[in-house]
């Protein structure tokens, strides 16, 4: 016991390390991630606080409606935390029972193998579930708050808690455990990062398809269909077996909804996290060591299975320099190669259909309004841009890591390293751009002046933030990462996502004057002024001139004269 | 074919390479030794354009690496201590890359790529992914690559590291071919009986301080000792030094 707390407490020191040397740039982070954090803790607390008041008020009107919304919706929210508490286990557990680098030495140090194992996954549990916990507490204490409810509440839904990560960590570490008997520690990472990849994907369109936005109709008449169409949307299966169904009933008789539940229930959870974690631990003594050394002992070098042959960039890119040309087929080669990065590609297409089916369900019906959301969207397209810019345009650079010193001894130039892989994501990205403006122009059925507004300034913004990103990743480069999120998280990376947002609000606001104009002639015809479109378009151009220039001249100066 | 003239590095107020002075000749085999935090790793990565000098001047093959790097850059190889490599390419797309970095036309490459496979043997895992390789596997397509431009000038820090018994053997027989056939080598090594094997002339580095240079004879003289190891003679003159300070 004591050697498992020594372990924690290396962990604990390292942390408080971390936080003592901190440099300007990692406390900057911490404050704004925090800053961003209880802002949204704030907000979801609020929001939730909102709703299930508004279940409870008089003028809902339907008595013990609210009852059943509120089991519903806490059904669900229970349901989903416990299904991303397994899945986050599942991927938390293989990164820190069998990739931690602290391994080798706590595995060949005079400690048993059970207590590295119980070291490991309390801190499987802390690594998966903090955000979990962070998130799902206001939820709750919001409820308590509905409900007017004591201190009682309060300290009973805070150490419920506990069972309820152990039980789902349980059941993620040990299918970790058995996979490990099978597989190689990194391919199986892989695996799981795709796999997450989808399950995120899939979560965010399930979300989106629950159309959140119909709460805000008026489903107090229960003739309308609509209300009914809402309870069937947030039926879940109530399945007696689920630990999260057994939180649910607790909650729901300390609020008052159901009654002689929490005991069972209670007690359920308790025995059941009790239960799992010495079953999991009785297995893990005996295999989570043998799967450990036989995971690594079973790496074996893989050919590779192409997904397509790459002998068509060979063709493709034969306008380019040959040094340039080796350098964007071999970016090409090592990102498709990496499940961690093409998986990312599910969540870009999900985002964009849910871009898409937002924009169908905005109720625009007039002109006004059509051609207003489609000048609106273009901010928003471009904030969508920004931000796959910064996971995939962003980290080029620094993607090319501990292996930087073959591009800078080699006789290429920095200024052709960095033009050259513009040029690759410059497509890409304007393929995106049009993609999400075109479609939701002909969706919204936006008119001439608007789909061409729109068309060519998205494509004079994702040329911009094209070459902001390359420029800004190499005035930030981080060679030394464990993986590219790292990258898009960096110091870099947040002035990357500050100026870029900076430069599409920007824009947005330089073209409100023309805008303007073309809605009063609509008016009053003969109102437009074609002064007011030049001098935004001049203004427009100086802006990108600047905002496309400048970054990647400092970017190439930084390379230049940086010591690796 | 190396100059070196009064180079200094500063990494703040520390000074890792003091007024450096050395010249290496077309063909000559040149160790470069010197104890751990010496200023040879900095001395090599200025050498491949990776650290820019405080003051001082780089001559490679007669180009400045300050004002001609990418001609001095072509004409020479850098071999790190480290492998670090592309992990999810496989070493025969890694060679093909380099060769493409160095401008090299196709027919070339694929003559070159298959010569050196056959030289460092590297036939049977050589379409695998890096990320599997060895650390001797890395570094024997490390130095495969510093080899597929024919550079006239190699410069290589701790060129064993990591290999068995018999590559080892292999590489101080393609170092030594390499030399004889003009190629001059720029080594930095911490394995004294290597250096005193393979080596022309050798110059001890410590404390940034070039406080000797010359053959195994010379260095006798300087360290006078009459005992022809290498290392009796490296004990010497590095403890000397370190008396003087």
């Amino acid at each position: 016991m004591k050697k498992i707390f020594l372990i924690w407490l290396i962990k604990l020191r390292s942390t408080y390390n971390d936080l003592k040397r901190m440099n300007r740039e990692k406390a900057f982070k911490l404050v704004l991630f925090s800053g961003a954090g209880l802002f949204f803790i704030i907000f979801v607390h609020y929001f939730f606080l909102k709703i299930v008041r508004y279940v409870l008020s008089p003028e809902f009107g339907i008595e013990l409606v609210g009852d059943v919304l509120i089991t519903q919706l806490l059904s669900m929210i229970n349901l989903t935390l416990f299904s991303v508490l397994v899945f986050s286990n599942i991927i938390a557990s293989l990164s820190t029972l069998y990739i931690s680098k602290d391994l080798d030495l706590l595995l060949s140090s005079p400690i048993k193998h059970s207590e590295v194992y119980v070291a490991k996954f309390f801190q499987s549990v802390v690594n998966s579930s903090y955000m979990v916990l962070v998130f799902g507490l206001p939820i709750y204490f919001a409820l308590g708050r509905a409900f007017g409810e004591g201190m009682k509440y309060y300290l009973v839904m805070v150490s419920m808690f506990i069972p309820f990560v152990i039980i789902p960590a349980s059941m993620g570490i040990l299918f970790t455990m058995l996979l490990m008997r099978f597989f190689p520690a990194k391919r199986t990472y892989q695996i799981f990062t795709f796999m997450g990849m989808i399950f995120a994907a899939g979560l965010i369109i399930f979300f989106r398809f629950l159309r959140p936005e119909t709460l805000y109709r008026d489903i107090t008449d229960t003739a309308q269909p609509v209300f009914f169409d809402l309870l069937e949307t947030m039926k879940v299966p109530q399945y007696q077996f689920l630990p999260s169904t057994w939180f649910t009933h607790v909650i729901n008789d300390m609020v008052g909804i159901e009654s002689n539940v929490f005991w069972p229930n209670i007690l359920l959870l308790v025995f059941s996290a009790v239960i799992s974690f010495v079953a999991v631990y009785c297995i893990a003594k005996r295999i989570y060591f043998s799967g450990f050394s036989q995971a690594f002992e079973s790496k074996k070098r893989g050919r590779q299975m192409d997904i397509f042959r790459f002998s068509v960039f060979d063709r493709s890119f034969r306008y380019f320099e040959t040094p340039q040309r080796a350098v964007l087929i071999k970016d090409l080669k090592t990102f498709f190669r990496d499940p961690t990065q093409w998986s990312q590609i599910f969540l870009l297409v999900s985002l964009i259909f849910i871009y898409l089916f937002s924009i169908q369900s905005i109720p625009a019906d007039t002109l006004f309004l059509k051609n207003l959301t489609s000048f609106l969207n273009l901010g928003l397209a471009g904030f969508i841009i920004s931000a796959l810019a910064v996971r995939f345009v962003f980290p080029t650079t620094s993607l090319e890591g501990d292996a930087y010193w073959i591009i800078f001894s080699s006789p290429l130039s920095v200024k052709k390293f960095l033009w050259g892989k513009f040029i690759v994501f410059v497509i890409p990205i304007i393929f995106l751009g049009e993609l999400l403006i075109v479609s939701s122009n002909f969706i919204l059925r936006a008119d001439f002046f608007f789909m061409m507004l729109s068309t060519i300034t998205m494509f004079v913004i994702s040329l911009t933030l094209t070459a902001m990103g390359v420029g800004l990743g190499a005035i930030y480069p981080r060679f030394k990462h464990e993986n590219s999120t790292e990258i898009a998280g960096s110091f870099g990376g947040i002035i990357y996502m500050i100026s870029s947002l900076i430069y599409v609000g920007m824009t947005a606001v330089i073209l409100a004057r023309p805008v303007y104009f073309y809605f009063m002639d609509k008016l009053y015809p003969g109102a437009f002024s074609w002064w007011s479109l030049l001098i935004s378009i001049t203004i427009l151009i100086l802006l990108n001139i600047f905002a496309f220039f400048f970054p990647m001249w400092r970017g190439v100066k930084n390379l230049e004269s940086m010591e690796f | 074919m190396i100059e070196i003239n009064e180079l200094v590095k500063d990494y703040g107020k520390i000074r890792a390479v003091n007024n450096l002075n050395l010249k290496v000749e077309k063909g000559e085999f040149f160790g470069f030794l010197g104890p751990n935090g010496a200023g040879k790793t900095t001395t090599i990565k200025i050498m491949a354009g990776l650290l820019k000098p405080t003051s001082g001047v780089v001559n490679l093959g007669g180009f400045d690496i300050g004002t001609d790097m990418f001609k001095s850059k072509s004409i020479s190889s850098y071999i790190p201590d480290r492998p670090f490599l592309y992990e999810k390419l496989t070493g025969r797309e890694f060679l093909r890359f380099v060769s493409g970095l160095y401008r090299m036309d196709e027919i070339d490459t694929a003559k070159k790529t298959e010569e050196l496979i056959e030289t460092f043997s590297m036939a049977e895992w050589i379409d695998d992914m890096v990320e599997g390789y060895s650390h001797g596997m890395k570094q024997k397509l490390v130095m495969a690559q510093a080899l597929i431009h024919d550079p006239e000038i190699i410069i290589v820090d701790e060129p064993m590291v990591g290999l068995d018994p018999r590559s080892i053997k292999l590489v101080k027989k393609i170092f030594k071919g390499l030399a004889k056939s003009g190629v001059t080598i720029f080594m930095s090594t911490h394995t004294l009986s290597h250096a005193q094997e393979m080596c022309d002339r050798i110059g001890i580095i410590h404390r940034g301080n070039l406080i000797a240079i010359g053959t195994i004879n010379e260095l006798m003289k300087t360290a006078h000792t009459k005992r022809m190891e290498l290392e009796e003679i490296f004990f010497v003159l590095t403890e000397e030094s370190s008396d003087e300070k």
